[in-house]
């Protein structure tokens, strides 16, 4: 009975699921819950400030006033790296769970944070002190490899690629990766940072690191959008997308290409951080349907918010010291993967 | 038929056996200070110098006895795990015991100075101790009421808990000083450090009894494996039998990893090489497999030991180098 109504769910309804409006609505409180955030992030911190004062440094900036400086140089960029990394990340999950159709695809399970930090471990030791243009490139091509490795084994197999499949293939490889890496990391001594920088921290972003990545984040997610379409319909299955006249390989590439551009930019500014494409995605599915034009953009405002409300929590709950974002999300994200895991044991059989 | 078979299990057991016997010898004979046979030999004899008799006794052969004791453990332990949960993936590394044991003996190295004697029980007992309970943690998180446990939600548990436990590490980690931190790494890289004679002789009583009690129970595994409704028909107390026989493995497990730190694939690897070589049998599968593992983890140890790196290089990280290939190919393969 509930397989059949689930069956439903999938093929009858493709476009307005809730309605328009309570979409508007809902993305709107999300933009609503993005500003408080904001405001919350530039305000919180080792000293405080007031919004008043927030407010003037960023629309009526004194260079004079040591309070403008910090939240110029410190805090607007420390936010808005959580909001693009936050989207990214949202968005990149969204987009892998929509054309693998695999609910448990995550830019941590899947090699692409795995091959990131093993790229920095690479360039920490070999290319010290490069510039960040350099730094972004080699954690572009880490998490391509990362991804195109575990996507490769787990989809060359006579019965195709099942969702454990996928799960095991992007372990296997995070083991590999993270072996190498270690082996780099203690052969050269440089374990700690990269420890440092695996934990995820947005402590140390720069206005140079932002405006850098800002192209590339702006094209990921253009992409997505542009797809969002197309993957809804593929999400359906690759017959009845092909049914609808769609072009399956071209889709899947776009798809693999924003993708990798989306979780790239969100490691190389925040460093490997699970999870957040996990959760983000099945909370937006839950609230606005399976249609992925709606669930992208929803998944990129939301992902931005929890981001940053994640950002302050990990710098208030051990104060002074901070905690790392991959643990406060690692956190949240092992109940939740269990959750779904225990939803959709269907899918494993 | 049968008998041309245990035939052949037999000959590749007495093999396996030589093989290990022979690159134990082997590698006595290489580090870095280095040794020819005869030196060995003299030494082996009580004949040797003073200085050759510290190198082989006090630094190379608890080191080779170690791998091999945890090498054994750990494939054993893969292999019961692999009946009891129907999954050929199955692997104390990715269950999440082995990150269950490392958070604990972080927690040690965290909390109290890794000098000292009082160290010398704590950290195999403390790391015993996580591993059990992250075995109980997935129990309880998979256990449904009045239905029997899929293999397929104790492997998805497990990867959670695994994921879990190496943030909570991850977490600790960051707080260490430079030289816990160091040793930290090591130990979670898989490297061979309880090698003294005290850590051995608490280690191996504890695997070769376990063993026996795993393999005087093969017949159970041989009926577990055809799933759980077969068993009960067969007449086998399934929950008892089960969660006995997981006890044993998971303890295994641990001791492994108390002494010999989080190793990977090993137990992953080896049930899967003895089985293309001995076939189904648990009897025979059994000490099989234990045998591969203790071969494999004796040559990463070996090449750990000699190649010369800037610093020492611990086993797992060239056990997972060399095995994800295997893995993913078996993974290509898996039906």
């Amino acid at each position: 009975m509930k397989k059949n109504r689930k069956l439903d769910d999938r093929t009858t309804v493709i476009p307005d699921l809730r309605g328009k409006s309570y979409f508007g609505l809902f993305l709107l409180l999300g933009i609503l819950l993005l500003l408080l955030s904001v405001a919350a992030s530039i305000s919180f911190g080792s000293a405080s400030m007031s919004l008043k004062m927030a407010w003037t440094a960023i629309f009526n900036f004194d260079p004079e006033l040591t309070e403008h400086q910090i939240i110029h140089a410190l805090r607007i960029p420390r936010t808005a790296a959580d909001i693009i990394a936050g989207m990214c990340l949202a968005v990149a999950g969204a987009v892998m769970q929509g054309y693998t159709r695999n609910p448990l695809a995550d830019s941590g399970l899947m090699g692409v944070n795995a091959g990131a930090a093993l790229a920095m471990a690479v360039t920490l030791v070999f290319l010290p002190g490069q510039l960040q243009t350099t730094t972004l490139l080699v954690s572009f091509i880490g998490a391509g490899l990362g991804a195109g490795l575990t996507y490769l084994a787990a989809s060359l197999n006579r019965s195709g690629m099942t969702p454990q499949r996928l799960v095991l293939a992007g372990i296997s490889i995070t083991m590999l990766f993270g072996a190498v890496g270690s082996f780099i990391s203690l052969n050269y001594g440089i374990g700690r940072a990269l420890a440092y920088w695996t934990s995820g921290s947005v402590a140390g972003a720069t206005w140079v690191e932002i405006r850098l990545v800002i192209p590339w984040f702006l094209g990921g997610l253009a992409l997505s959008l542009f797809i969002a379409r197309s993957i809804t319909v593929l999400n359906l299955g690759e017959e009845i997308a092909k049914g609808f006249g769609q072009r399956i390989v071209l889709v899947k590439m776009i798809a693999t290409l924003a993708v990798l551009l989306l979780a790239g930019v969100a490691v190389a500014l925040v460093g490997p951080i699970g999870f957040v494409g996990l959760i983000i995605p099945h909370i937006m599915r839950f609230f606005v349907g399976v249609d992925y034009r709606y669930i992208i953009p929803a998944s990129a405002i939301y992902g931005g918010a929890l981001m940053v409300v994640a950002d302050i929590a990990g710098r208030l709950i051990n104060r002074p010291a901070e905690t790392a974002l991959g643990i406060i999300f690692a956190m949240i994200g092992v109940p939740f993967f269990l959750l779904i895991a225990s939803k959709e044991r269907r899918a494993f059989k | 038929m049968k008998v041309v078979k245990s035939h052949k299990a037999t000959i590749w057991i007495l093999s396996l056996l030589i093989l290990l016997i022979a690159g134990a010898i082997l590698s006595l004979n290489m580090g870095k200070v280095s040794l020819n046979p005869l030196e060995v030999f003299q030494v082996l004899l009580g004949q040797g110098p003073e200085e050759h008799n510290l190198v082989v006794y006090k630094f190379r052969l608890p080191r080779i006895v170690l791998a091999i004791l945890v090498g054994f453990g750990m494939a054993l332990a893969g292999a019961v795990m692999q009946a009891l949960l129907r999954n050929d993936l199955a692997d104390p590394g990715m269950l999440g015991i082995s990150s269950g044991s490392g958070l604990m003996v972080l927690l040690i190295i965290s909390t109290v100075s890794i000098q000292g004697a009082a160290i010398t029980l704590l950290l195999p007992s403390m790391a015993f101790l996580g591993g059990l309970l992250a075995a109980a943690l997935i129990y309880v998180l998979a256990y449904r009421k009045r239905r029997m446990i899929s293999s397929t939600r104790l492997v998805l548990t497990g990867v959670a808990i695994n994921m879990g436990f190496s943030a909570l590490s991850l977490f600790l980690t960051l707080k260490l000083d430079d030289q816990k931190y160091e040793f930290a790494q090591r130990w979670q890289a898989g490297c061979l450090w309880g090698d003294k004679w005290s850590y051995i002789s608490l280690l191996a009583p504890w695997v070769l009894l376990l063993f026996a009690y795993i393999l005087s129970n093969f017949r159970t595994l041989n009926v577990l494996v055809l799933g759980n409704e077969i068993s009960i028909g067969l007449g086998v107390a399934v929950k008892k039998k089960f969660l006995r026989l997981a006890i044993a493995a998971v303890g295994i497990a641990s001791g492994c990893v108390a002494l010999g730190g989080s190793i990977f694939f090993i137990g992953l690897i080896s049930p899967h090489v003895a089985r293309k070589l001995v076939g189904h049998d648990y009897k025979v599968l059994l000490p099989t497999s234990a045998l591969i593992g203790a071969l494999l983890l004796l040559v990463a140890d070996t090449i750990a030991r000699t190649v010369s790196f800037k610093s020492d290089i611990p086993a797992g990280i060239i056990v997972t180098m060399l095995s994800v290939p295997y893995f993913l190919y078996l993974l290509m393969r898996s039906k």
